[in-house]
């Protein structure tokens, strides 16, 4: 069993989790989640891409009051793929499958995209 | 891959859910909780102290405050999060306060006390139904509020007045302020 390192990176379980939080369909506006994770505008741009990428999230532009706003929210097939990760999180813990093999540091920041939504 | 590094990413899921969570209700919650109460606070003691006009006249200006809380905490939230949900939700919350307006509109002629005491626990009605869809806190809150206008209501006008005022309205202001200061900052 392998999890899955898009979601895996620390930043980006952060993101998927705090998306998963809110009901389907729900965007949340750039700044709100930035704040909420504490975390720099480049920062959370860099990992909503690679997000956006594996088809986990979905970026929608709009003006509010006359102002550029970004919403965001976890499409369905990246619903899924958080659901699958915490699930086999919690298999792995309880000892039912070997705990995987160290990833190589790529991995963790993010390098390593496999695939994508269908 | 350990399996420390493993339960860290499960603690990161649930504190991270609980802090997003938090800052909902914080948004959505705290301000318009702890607005009423304070309306509650003025305008049922002050129910002891004024009659006729004046008395018509605070309470529509309390109201007024309360309901502009209320909206624009919305209009705030909105900016923030937006849900086919959250549409619904308020429109839910909208038509059953306009109900709740006409039932109280309609009783108050004949007994003031009574159309109050519908009008309270009817609302209380709607945060135990909101504690248990959303949050056990509300339930929690509004069973309270609902037990203190129940031994008002049994006790006469005067200490219903002044026990959903002064503890009702003071429970609101404390659930608000529990609801703010139990989210801050808590995702980071």
């Amino acid at each position: 069993m392998t999890l899955d390192e898009r979601i895996h990176q620390p930043t980006r379980l952060r993101i998927m989790a705090a998306l998963a939080a809110l009901a389907p369909e729900t965007e949340v506006e750039f700044t709100t989640l930035r704040d909420l994770l504490g975390l720099t505008d480049g920062n959370l741009s860099t990992h909503l891409l690679r997000l956006e990428e594996a088809g986990y999230i979905r970026v929608r532009k709009a003006f509010v009051a006359r102002k550029p706003r970004t919403f965001l929210a976890l499409t369905p097939y990246g619903r899924a793929a958080f659901e699958r990760y915490r699930a086999q999180l919690v298999a792995l813990l309880s000892g039912q499958f070997p705990l995987p093999a160290d990833s190589p540091p790529g991995d963790r920041d993010g390098s390593d995209e496999r695939g994508g939504p269908p | 891959m350990h399996q420390p590094e493993l339960e860290e990413a499960l603690t990161t899921i649930a504190r991270t859910q609980q802090a997003v969570r938090r800052a909902v209700l914080r948004w959505t919650l705290s301000p318009s909780l702890a607005a009423w109460g304070l309306v509650w606070l003025v305008g049922f003691p002050a129910s002891l102290l004024l009659a006729g006009d004046a008395l018509t006249l605070l309470w529509i200006g309390l109201v007024a405050l309360g309901l502009a809380v209320s909206f624009g905490t919305q209009f705030l939230t909105a900016r923030r999060l937006r849900s086919p949900q959250g549409r619904r939700h308020g429109l839910s919350w909208a038509v059953a306060s306009g109900y709740l307006g006409l039932w109280a509109s309609l009783l108050f002629p004949r007994d003031p006390e009574l159309a109050s005491f519908v009008l309270v626990t009817a609302i209380m009605a709607g945060y135990v139904l909101y504690g248990i869809w959303i949050t056990p806190f509300m339930a929690i809150l509004g069973l309270f509020v609902t037990a203190v206008a129940v031994v008002g209501h049994l006790a006469g006008p005067a200490p219903y007045a002044l026990l959903v005022g002064l503890l009702g309205g003071s429970a609101l202001i404390a659930g608000g302020l529990r609801v703010w200061w139990s989210s801050r900052d808590d995702a980071r």
